[in-house]
């Protein structure tokens, strides 16, 4: 499968923060999730693969060409969806429809009334009445409606009730179907992402932590809770966090450090969540460590 | 390009259209003497009114001229493309501030509110459009590079500046004759001289769009 989306060892220094060697691809067929806290550079991230950003060093690749900002017709292939106001504010969601609209040879009217429609966003209101939830609603139909091959998106889901929210990966899954798209999202709700992502992409500090399948990772990982008296041996298994708890200790490992424990000793071990991966890796900081 | 053409006018904000209403305004103060301001005045006043619509053109989004620029990168649209465009709307809200200037001229003189004045002239035409230029020239790689507060600020500054060191120039001791050229042909000088400063403005705001990040 052709890998549409790829970065090259990008690097961007601003003041007080930098992405530092960002390398990661993504193939047609599949959803991406990009993940990190605040801070971490999913959005600077996306804005160099938008060519709002110039990399100090490094390549974006999109659709198996180098990419640079004035490849309009690149251009025409990707869909975005942005956490900020950047549409007309002063102006009603159809016009701003009608703005958009000529710049996409591929533009489908039928298909962006009918995500309108399905969205509930009102067309006769001005963009600044809407409410953060319909805005995106708006900048979603839009960047679905003109037959785009990657979507691109910066926490879509932030300021969605729960409702639409599930909606949303309803239409996002509807969209993959199509094995030549691909979907690349930043989040902070991590639950959307195990609902469809098949990769996700961790960034913390600037750096990439990982970037595997969403499968692959829920097997990386292991959390291992026991009582007091196994405390000693936990922390000899060498966790990637530990923390005591009031009832005992709950450790973040590899999952072949677990394979090493004791079998006759009862702990409790279970998979982690994203979230909860999230957490310990950020926790942890042992960002130096590539896993 | 013709999209970002479009996107120009379709976001114009309405108030921006009557803005000629201010030069018949400025007429109605003066009534029967109109005529005799000469085309100087007609000029600047419609130059500055055209340069206030394309000034007013960048400010349809809430956060200003780089949220705009933030969405026009992300569509099929190139810096250069977007500089070009905002370059050649200089000369179609000209356009449309001109006509809108003579109806409304016209109107104001059928009605005997002004004395008669004809603005459809080719020389007033073409010096209003040089003045649009001029003006709009210094304030798009301010605007570009600083923002919308300091570039209309500094626009409003050399509207001002122009004519007055223009007069200040003929008003003084200088030898007049050490600018021959300027003076015997000057809608050629004007011509030469709007056609450089507009290259010089375009290069400067292509090159920080170019590098500027969004």
């Amino acid at each position: 499968m052709e890998t549409i989306l790829e970065l090259r060892h990008v690097n961007k220094a601003f003041k007080g923060f930098a992405l530092k060697d960002i390398s990661f691809s993504l193939k047609r067929g599949f959803i991406m999730g990009f993940i990190g806290p605040n801070g971490a550079g999913k959005s600077t991230t996306i804005r160099c693969l938008m060519d709002l950003i110039h990399p100090d060093s490094g390549e974006v690749w999109l659709f198996g060409q180098k990419y640079t900002g004035d490849n309009t017709v690149l251009k025409q292939k990707i869909g975005f969806v942005y956490d900020q106001d950047v549409f007309f504010q002063e102006l009603t969601a159809e016009k701003n429809k009608q703005v958009i609209a000529p710049f996409y040879e591929r533009w489908d009217d039928t298909l962006f009334y009918r995500y309108v429609k399905e969205f509930q966003v009102p067309l006769n209101k001005k963009m600044k009445t809407l409410s953060k939830g319909t805005k995106m609603k708006f900048a979603l139909a839009v960047a679905l409606s003109h037959h785009a091959e990657l979507i691109i998106m910066d926490e879509p889901t932030s300021g969605l009730d729960p409702v639409f929210r599930r909606e949303l990966l309803d239409v996002l899954f509807d969209v993959i179907q199509d094995e030549n798209k691909a979907i690349f999202f930043s989040t902070h709700i991590t639950t959307d992402l195990e609902k469809i992502a098949d990769y996700i992409t961790f960034l913390l500090d600037g750096k990439i932590l990982f970037s595997k399948e969403r499968e692959e990772l829920s097997e990386t990982f292991r959390i291992v809770k026991g009582s007091r008296s196994l405390i000693t041996t936990i922390k000899q298994a060498d966790p990637i966090v530990y923390k005591e708890t009031s009832l005992g200790f709950e450790a973040f490992m590899f999952t072949d450090q677990t394979e090493k424990l004791d079998k006759k000793i009862a702990f409790h071990i279970e998979r982690p969540n994203l979230e909860e991966i999230m957490y310990y890796l950020v926790k942890s900081k042992k960002t130096e460590t590539a896993y | 390009m013709y999209q970002l053409i479009r996107k120009d006018i379709l976001t114009q904000r309405k108030t921006a259209f009557i803005a000629p209403l201010f030069l018949i305004l400025y007429f109605l103060t003066l009534g029967k003497d109109v005529p005799q301001l000469g085309g100087y005045i007609y000029c600047l006043g419609i130059g500055f009114i055209a340069y206030f619509m394309a000034m007013l053109s960048n400010f349809n989004t809430n956060e200003g001229a780089d949220t705009e620029q933030r969405l026009l990168l992300s569509m099929p649209a190139s810096r250069r493309n977007i500089i070009a465009a905002k370059f050649l709307m200089i000369a179609v809200w000209w356009g449309i501030a001109y006509l809108l200037s003579v109806l409304f001229t016209w109107v104001s003189g059928m009605f005997h509110l002004i004395g008669t004045v004809n603005l459809l002239s080719a020389p007033i035409a073409f010096v209003s459009l040089c003045v649009t230029f001029m003006l709009a020239s210094f304030f798009y790689p301010f605007m570009y590079q600083f923002g919308y507060r300091v570039a209309s600020l500094i626009g409003i500054a050399v509207f001002f500046a122009l004519p007055s060191s223009l007069g200040f120039l003929i008003q003084s001791d200088f030898n007049l004759e050490k600018i021959q050229f300027l003076t015997a042909h000057p809608l050629s000088s004007l011509s030469i001289g709007t056609l450089f400063v507009v290259t010089i403005s375009f290069c400067f705001s292509l090159s920080i769009v170019k590098k500027k990040n969004y």
